[in-house]
Order: structure tokens, then C-alpha cells, then sequence
């Protein structure tokens, strides 16, 4: 038996991290890493603190979208299946909320887990049929459903559950009693809805992304990324490809499908039209710009799209002294600050913060 | 009669008119490494596909371990102990060398979605087992210097040292190597030629060798078995082949 053999000694090289190395302004980039980690979870526990209202809403809807986004990368980024449809995910989400509260009068934070499970189904059920579809192809197909959702959401068969072209107005979600009490004795003040809407989006949002970053860095994360890489070899470690590529159509679904059910939950209301093509390809860019395949550039991603376009009228209404109605410059505006974003950091956010990594760490 | 861990049996492949596997049929000793030989388009690579469940065969059967694999489909052939290396490289690109192996021992692991998303303690130690096998692999092969490097940016022939790895983290009984010598120079060939060796010595694993290079089929295969146009002219031992009119008619063409 030579040396090399296994003997139940571990090759020294298995726990050295290449990262060790990297050393970012003095600090070594793992401890930079966890503490970039602890600010952001830090930040998270600390903004309702701080804001109330609409600023606080809007940082709910930042994390909102974070999950959608991410719900997109998994299938796009690591798996390397398209999709142009999530909209439709994120309806039956919202919509699966909606109906449970409306019709079976759950309260709120009852139907999460059910929407999960409704919206992972669909996607499972939606992923099959995909199996036999590649690249753009699947993206046409995906385009179908995007297209389809809000004329289905109106149909009138369903529209005594869907409230049809009216919608749903929904209960406002108050924190329950024993949160309030507990805020109560701390701050001696009431918990704003506001500001409830918000940690329970946080709650939700950072449970989940906790999920998928122990989901991508596992066996299941590994055969996810070994498909998109190369499908055939894949095949022959003994992947099953038809399992593993429907199961994440249904867990993305299940990702932007919860964000659809905060979405409702968040603005007490929906109905078909927040629901078009345009909101898919909202988490697409919203993908791309945070970064493709990469975790934490969706809460970058999630910050974009949902800030920019207001940016971007900002930006618009301040030309009111020198053009003729400047609002109809929004689009244009919100066009450049993409283009922009892409030439800057072509690999998304992700890429720009790994670049400049690079750029000012020295090796050990 | 002592059968052959594998036994192909009379096996056919006909792609529209085009018969590229006539009838071939040969069994594999265990332990031992066969070398499959033949000129281009003999239907070497048919064959191996044959193996791997890529291709169906239009008539015949193929038995792994007494048992017949046609029924499998292509993703339980690394489950029931087929390992597989490629031509042309086919290793996941954006990964480590360790992620590469790693994804190699899947069929040797179970964790699911649920279990992976949760992080059960159970599923953290399978992981870090299979972490510890793989490095064991990378280790034995040689490549613990670029263990945590990407391998879409590695020499050739490490590349192809990193797939005989992962085919080996799967703990196949039967691996199957598609060329393995080509594109390597010649002190890679001598180290091929000993790690092939070894892998048969100290895993008892049984290899076949899809091979052009003559020099390394001939010095390490146990028996040898070469086909032309689909047809199994030549099956023995390395000289007995090698010696065989109908193997020189093949390569050599009949001679004006």
C-alpha cells in the first residue's frame, strides 16, 4: 500500500482555503467576508429601528424582490435554464395568499408555507414539459406563460376567487398581540404596521436565503451547476437530469412565489395587473445586474429594480425647467442607467465587488 | 465456464443504413484491463456509448455483474458501478478540482433538496465525508496543488488526471476510458500508463482501455480485443493480437 492511500488522514490541502491568501487592505478576506456578513444582518435587524413608513416599506420591498430575483438565479444562474415567465410564479404566490385569506380567511403569516407549497408544484409541473425545451426555446415557452397569466387571472370561470380585473383587497396584516407587547415593553411605543411588514418580510426573506445559499453549496447545489456546465457528463455521474431540472423549476417558483405572496401581504391588495411580462423580466435584469449565479448580488438586484425606475423619474422630473414634460423621459432614463450599470460591472454587482477584490488585496 | 464481470453479447448498432456494430461480442475479466482497439470508424466509440447507456443497441445484450444494463436508464450506470472518462474533456469548467471529484462521488451520496436546503446533521457528515474521499482521490492522482483551482484554466493533461479522479470517486468496479492517451506527451503517457496499472492493483477496479496508441495498450492490457467495420476480427493476449494477420490487414491495409 503506498502512502497516498487513504488512512483515515486528511490530505493537508482539503481544509486549506484558497482565500486564506488574499489579504484585502491588511485583513484577510474570510474575516472580511463574515464581517460584511454580520453589517449586512446587523442592518437588517436595525432599519425598522430606524425608519418608519414608506422608507421602511420600501426596504421590505427591497427584500421582497431579493427572494424573486434569487428565485430566478437558481434556475438561471446555476442551473442554466431560462425562464422569461416567473411573473406568472410570482402570481400564483400572490394570488394563493390572496385566496386563502380572502375565501378561507387564514391570517396572513398561515399561508406562506401552503404558497410554497402551491408555487413549487406549479414549477415542478411547469419544469417537465420544459425538460424537452432548450435555451431559447424554453425561453419562448416561458414567454407564453408570462404573456397568459394576467388574461387567466381576469378569466371570468375563476373570477369569483380571483376578484378577477378588480382584484382582492386584503386585511391589513397587524403584528400579533404578543409582538406588540414585547415592542411595547422595549420601546414604550406601538409597532407600527409598517414597520411589522417589514420584519416579517425579513423574517421570511432572510430564512429563505439561508436556505438557498446551504442548497447551493451542497451535493444538490453541485449536480445543479455540474448540468448547466455539461449536461452529458452530468448524466454519467449519475445525475438524474429530469429530476434535478424540474425540482429546480419548482424551487425557484417556490422562491418568487413567496416574494408574490409578501408582495400581497406587503400592499394589502392585487390584482391582474401587477402581474405582466414586464415584472418577469424586472427579476432578469434584476439577475443580471446583481450578478448571475451569485446569492448575494440578488439583494443588489433586488435594490435596482426597485429604485432605479424611481431614480430615474427623479432624474426626469428635475429636467422640468429646461424640456416640455420630462416625464415621458423616465424610460429613457431608467434605459441609460442599464446600460450604463452593464458596461461598468458586465458580471453584475457580484462581479464588480470580486474585481475589486482582486485589484486591491496582495497573496500571501 | 467463468463468466466476465461484463459481457457484451452479439451487440448491434445500426444508425439509419449505416451498420456501425455487427455482432460484436468479447467478455471482460475482472480486475483486469482490456484494451479495445481498432482503426478510425471501426465503432470503438459506438460501442463505448453502448456501454455508458448513451446509445441503445438495436439488437443484443449488454451484462454487467450477470446483469443486463440495457434496462437502466443512462443515469444509474455510475450507481450500479460503470465509471466513465471522455475523449474530448468533459468536466464541469466553472468548478474546483475537488468540486469536479466531488460531483463524481453523487451516486455514492444522498442527500435531497430538502435535506441540502436544511442543513440536517446528517447530510453535513455524508458532505464532509465525501470531502475527505475526494481529497483522498486528488491526493492519490496527484493533484493536491490545484485542488482548490477552477479546472477550466489547467494543462491538458491535468484536466484529464482530474476525469480519471472524479470516474473514481463514484467507487466504479468497471471504468471505462475513452482515449485517454490522447493529446498527452511522452513522459504523461509513461505516468498514464502506471496509474491505469495501479487503479487495477490497489482498487481492483476493471478497466477498458479505448485506445489509438498502440505503445500503451500493448504494454499494460491484459487482453486485448480489436474490431474494423463494426466486427470483432482479434481478441487475446497483447502479442497474440498484435501478431494477428487480420490486425495488420486492418491497419496496414492488404498490401498491393
Amino acid at each position: 500500500m503506498t502512502s497516498t492511500q487513504v488512512n483515515g488522514n486528511v490530505p493537508a490541502f482539503l481544509n486549506e482555503n484558497p482565500k486564506d491568501r488574499i489579504v484585502v487592505l491588511g485583513v484577510p478576506l474570510p474575516l472580511l467576508e463574515r464581517v460584511g456578513l454580520f453589517v449586512l444582518l446587523a442592518a437588517v435587524v436595525v432599519l425598522p429601528m430606524v425608519y418608519d413608513g414608506y422608507d421602511i416599506y420600501e426596504f421590505g420591498k427591497i427584500l421582497m424582490y431579493m427572494l424573486a430575483v434569487l428565485g430566478l438565479n437558481l434556475l438561471t444562474g446555476f442551473n442554466g435554464q431560462f425562464s422569461l415567465g416567473h411573473s406568472a410564479f410570482f402570481a400564483v404566490g400572490a394570488y394563493s395568499t390572496a385566496i386563502m385569506m380572502d375565501q378561507l380567511g387564514m391570517p396572513y403569516w398561515t399561508t406562506i408555507i401552503p404558497a410554497a407549497a402551491v408555487c413549487f408544484v406549479a414549477g415542478f409541473l411547469f419544469g417537465l414539459p420544459a425538460l424537452r425545451l432548450d435555451g431559447l426555446f424554453l425561453a419562448l415557452a416561458t414567454f407564453a406563460l408570462a404573456i397568459a397569466t394576467p388574461q387567466l387571472l381576469k378569466y371570468d370561470g375563476i373570477a369569483h376567487l380571483t376578484g378577477g380585473v378588480q382584484g382582492i383587497v386584503l386585511d391589513t396584516p397587524y403584528p400579533p398581540a404578543w409582538i406588540d407587547s414585547i415592542v411595547m415593553s422595549i420601546t414604550g411605543e406601538e409597532l407600527s404596521v409598517d414597520r411589522w411588514k417589514y420584519m416579517f418580510t425579513a423574517f421570511v426573506a432572510v430564512i429563505m436565503f439561508a436556505g438557498a445559499w446551504n442548497l447551493v453549496h451542497s451535493r444538490t447545489g453541485r449536480a445543479l451547476i455540474a448540468i448547466r456546465d455539461n449536461p452529458l457528463s452530468a448524466k454519467t455521474m449519475g445525475i438524474n437530469l429530469a429530476m434535478f431540472k424540474s425540482s429546480a423549476f419548482g424551487v425557484s417558483a417556490m422562491y418568487t412565489g413567496v416574494a408574490g405572496s409578501l408582495f400581497a401581504i406587503m400592499d394589502e391588495y392585487l390584482a391582474p395587473e401587477s402581474f405582466t411580462f414586464a415584472e418577469a423580466i424586472k427579476f432578469l435584469v434584476g439577475g443580471v445586474v446583481g450578478g448571475i449565479a451569485s446569492l448575494f448580488g440578488a439583494i443588489f438586484g433586488g435594490w435596482f429594480v426597485l429604485e432605479i425606475p424611481n431614480i430615474a423619474d427623479l432624474v426626469a422630473s428635475s429636467l422640468a425647467d429646461y424640456i416640455n414634460n420630462p416625464q415621458g423621459l423616465t424610460g429613457l432614463i431608467y434605459g441609460l442607467f442599464l446600460i450604463f450599470t452593464v458596461y461598468v460591472m458586465p458580471m453584475g454587482a457580484a462581479g464588480l465587488v470580486q474585481i475589486l477584490v482582486h485589484r486591491i488585496s496582495t497573496k500571501r | 465456464m467463468s463468466t466476465g464481470i461484463l459481457e457484451v453479447e452479439d451487440v448491434q448498432v445500426r444508425f439509419g443504413g449505416i451498420v456501425a456494430l455487427d455482432g460484436v461480442s468479447f467478455t471482460m475479466p475482472e480486475g483486469k484491463i482490456v484494451g479495445l482497439i481498432g482503426p478510425n470508424g471501426a465503432g470503438k466509440t459506438t460501442l463505448f456509448n453502448c456501454l455508458s447507456r448513451l446509445y441503445i443497441p438495436n439488437d443484443g445484450d449488454i451484462r454487467f455483474k450477470g446483469k443486463t444494463i440495457l434496462d437502466s436508464p443512462p443515469h444509474h450506470i455510475a450507481d450500479i458501478g460503470i465509471g466513465r472518462t471522455f475523449q474530448n474533456l468533459a468536466l464541469f469548467s466553472t468548478m474546483t478540482v475537488l468540486e469536479n471529484v466531488m460531483v463524481g462521488g453523487h451516486s455514492a451520496t444522498r442527500s435531497d433538496f430538502m435535506s441540502n436546503a436544511l442543513r440536517l446533521p446528517w447530510r453535513r457528515r455524508e458532505e464532509q465525508a465525501l470531502r475527505e474521499r475526494s481529497a483522498a482521490l486528488i491526493d492519490y492522482l496527484g493533484l493536491g496543488d490545484v485542488a482548490h483551482t477552477t479546472v477550466g484554466g489547467l494543462p491538458f493533461g491535468t484536466q484529464k488526471r482530474v476525469e480519471l479522479a472524479r470516474a473514481l470517486a463514484s467507487e466504479p468496479e468497471l471504468l471505462l476510458m475513452d482515449e485517454p492517451a490522447g493529446g498527452l506527451n511522452h513522459d504523461e503517457l509513461e505516468e498514464l500508463g502506471n496509474v491505469i496499472q495501479q487503479i487495477r492493483d490497489e482498487r481492483g477496479v476493471t478497466v477498458l482501455l479505448v485506445e489509438h496508441h498502440m505503445g500503451l495498450v500493448m504494454s499494460i492490457s491484459d487482453k486485448v480485443v480489436a474490431i474494423d467495420f463494426g466486427k470483432k476480427i482479434s481478441e487475446g493476449t497483447p502479442e497474440e493480437v498484435q501478431n494477428d494477420p487480420e490486425v495488420i490487414r486492418a491497419y496496414l491495409g492488404t498490401g498491393g
